[in-house]
């Protein structure tokens, strides 16, 4: 929010309205409720300081740990620049201001261009019986707008196929296909080992502690918009899986990918991730990601990370956090789409640097071998 | 509140908790083990002297643990006891299912209880993900519906306090029926003063060294971070232990108490000298 597009307000519930309007600019997630909830509050304390008040909104407005971390800063921000607004009784200066969606960035336009159709032309048309069969050995920098349907058919297959993965474990289920003898027999005894109903039971579904972290680098242009499709798909499918961008630092997108079709996904991500196409530090942002979702990894997670492996930026940052990942989790896969070539040598520092912490190293290039992961989930 | 039951806070907490009594929304706390979390409910129970009602979650946590259950023995029992009687099918159903065959489990307990209890339902995040259901009901509109008997309506409204390790992500769902709050690892000072409140018989120089050493190895990349629990359990140990001011002979043998990881403990011993010496570096810049 700029500057000049708020103002002092005379009474509380205007201000509450504006600030609260500030923080959803700023990605908070407030309601109604959390308004009325301060309007309440401080209808019974009046906050006596600058202190007081800060504490107040905060435990009104914050929801999560990031968002608890950022509101000291974004609530001295928005005093400050009130300061400096002017009071709400001046004339609206009518000048137009600049729509902040007027310019994304020249990358993701160019990602759009492609998903519209703009790489048509440089398709090249590959005869073949089956669609499917052709689009399995098909490399994803090669997919023309046409072929997206088929290929959004076959990653929702893939997805799904993760995603429902059986335990050996039993749980009880009222569909009748297994008939669960051991609590048949438990139930029979409240008749007196009479058989009366049948107990049924099916197998425990497999959940998937899954992390997807994605490369979206300027070396990863080619391929990134896949992967995001790739991830929008599973996201929809397995609720669980956390997914993530990085390329100078990490974005958490999984709630991203819940809004609305994959359009809106992307036009989304292109406001949420500035940084798309540009250089890339992945041990900087694997250091993120371990800092703010470390809690969340254990022994039965499995880390995915979708890189070309260039890095710029400190080795001995990727060298922690690519062994204390090992450490912590069930399995770190690397998939890198450079590795479909038959002449691929894992020989940039990057690569070098993180081989020794890598359980699974596979290339990522087409559906097949897409399908080939999912043997190793 | 919170001082007169030792418990060392600052505005974030205290607000938090007011607002929490104040509106009557659940106060959910997030933060790394050991910090404080659970205590939270416990000092607000003692200072209001009312009861703690605990809900440990844990994998496979169902409702029937969480609510209620039917006492299926008694129902047979009484089914049983009937059986030449002259009672019919509907009046034995509505017998059986009445409030005197329901056990009550902590959530449904701290909702019927006559003056405020304090609800504590502790590590939401290892229940599973369907489970968080359960409480929407009840976090928003404090009732329970029972297919049974009917929905039941709080008689008192709960001081509810929800902790989280942030093992999983909890749902926005819960999230937006709570307040939140997110306590870190304590700074130099307020953990100095958290050691003195907690081991009154404790030597200062002693605490400031074990506060100065737990920030340095808080900053170590360590697999389990240790917390103000260890910090207390460690000051208590070495208070009782007539020790004065910390050696590499005492942490070496001591460091079990802190550190709960072998992998930790022997990068925390190799890495002993360097330790000493920020904490040499800092307790001469105070």
């Amino acid at each position: 929010m700029m500057a000049g597009t708020y103002r002092r307000q005379t009474d509380m519930p205007s201000h509450v309205v504006q600030f609260t309007q500030y923080l959803r600019s700023q990605d908070f997630d407030i309601s109604l409720r959390e308004e009325f909830d301060y309007l309440k509050a401080f209808s019974k304390k009046i906050p006596t300081s600058y202190e007081e008040q800060e504490a107040l909104c905060k435990a009104l407005f914050v929801k999560n740990r990031k968002e608890f971390l950022r509101f000291d800063e974004l609530y001295t921000t928005y005093w400050n620049r009130l300061a400096l607004a002017e009071d709400s009784k001046i004339k609206e200066d009518k000048k137009p201001h600049k729509n902040r969606y007027e310019n994304p960035a020249v990358s993701l336009k160019a990602l759009k261009k492609w998903l519209h159709g703009g790489r048509m032309e440089e398709t090249e048309e590959i005869a073949s019986y089956s669609v499917f069969e052709s689009l399995m050995q098909k490399e994803f920098s090669l997919f023309a707008e046409q072929d997206h349907k088929d290929l959004r058919a076959v990653i929702r297959v893939l997805a799904l196929r993760l995603a429902n993965k059986d335990k050996r474990r039993f749980i009880s289920s009222k569909k009748r296909h297994n008939i669960d003898l051991k609590n048949t027999i438990r139930e029979s005894l409240k008749s007196g080992g009479e058989i009366k109903t049948f107990k049924y039971h099916r197998r425990k579904k497999k959940k998937l502690n899954l992390f997807l972290i994605c490369d979206v680098s300027k070396s990863m242009e080619l391929y990134s918009k896949f992967f995001i499709e790739f991830m929008y798909n599973f996201q929809h499918i397995d609720h669980n899986l956390k997914t993530f961008v990085f390329s100078t630092q990490l974005v958490h997108i999984s709630r991203l990918l819940h809004e609305g079709d994959f359009d809106a996904v992307l036009e989304n991500l292109s406001e949420a991730v500035p940084q798309w196409s540009s250089g890339t530090c992945i041990g900087k942002s694997l250091s993120q990601f371990i800092t703010d979702y470390s809690r969340q990894l254990n022994k039965g997670s499995t880390v995915l990370i979708l890189s070309d492996g260039w890095d710029s930026d400190d080795l001995d940052i990727l060298d922690e956090s690519m062994a204390y990942i090992q450490r912590k989790c069930l399995k770190t896969i690397w998939l890198n789409p450079l590795a479909g070539n038959p002449e691929y040598l894992p020989v940039t520092k990057g690569m070098q640097t993180c081989f020794p912490y890598i359980d699974v190293f596979m290339p990522l290039y087409n559906l097949e071998s897409l399908k080939k992961l999912t043997q190793h989930l | 509140m919170l001082e007169q039951q030792a418990y060392v806070s600052d505005s974030s907490i205290a607000t938090s908790i007011y607002l929490s009594m104040l509106l009557k929304k659940p106060l959910l706390i997030e933060g790394p083990a050991g910090v404080g979390k659970t205590e939270i409910a416990k000092v607000i129970a003692d200072a209001l002297d009312t009861g703690l009602i605990r809900l440990q979650c844990y994998e496979g946590l169902d409702a029937n643990q969480a609510i209620y259950e039917w006492n299926y023995q008694r129902q047979l029992l009484y089914l049983k006891m009937t059986e030449r009687m002259d009672i019919s099918v509907q009046e034995k159903e509505s017998d059986i299912f009445g409030e005197e065959y329901l056990l009550e489990r902590p959530l449904l307990k701290s909702i019927r209880a006559k003056t405020p209890q304090v609800l504590l339902i502790d590590e939401i995040d290892r229940a599973d993900e369907e489970f968080e259901s359960f409480f929407l009901e009840l976090l928003s509109e404090w009732q329970i519906s029972i297919p049974e008997i009917g929905t039941i309506k709080a008689e008192s409204i709960p001081y509810a306090i929800i902790t989280s390790n942030r093992v999983r992500e909890l749902s926005d769902a819960l999230r937006r029926r709570c307040l939140y709050l997110w306590i870190d690892f304590p700074s130099f000072d307020k953990e100095l003063e958290i050691i003195i409140a907690k081991v009154p018989n404790i030597n200062k120089t002693l605490a400031e060294q074990i506060t100065t050493f737990m920030g340095s190895v808080r900053q170590m990349k360590l697999e389990k971070l240790p917390g103000v629990s260890e910090t207390l359990d460690w000051a208590t140990a070495l208070a009782s232990m007539h020790i004065d001011h910390l050696s590499k002979e005492v942490v070496e043998s001591t460091l079990g108490i802190i550190l709960k990881d072998w992998k930790d403990i022997r990068d925390t011993q190799l890495s002993l000298d360097e330790l000493f010496e920020k904490v040499g570096v800092q307790q001469k810049m105070k």
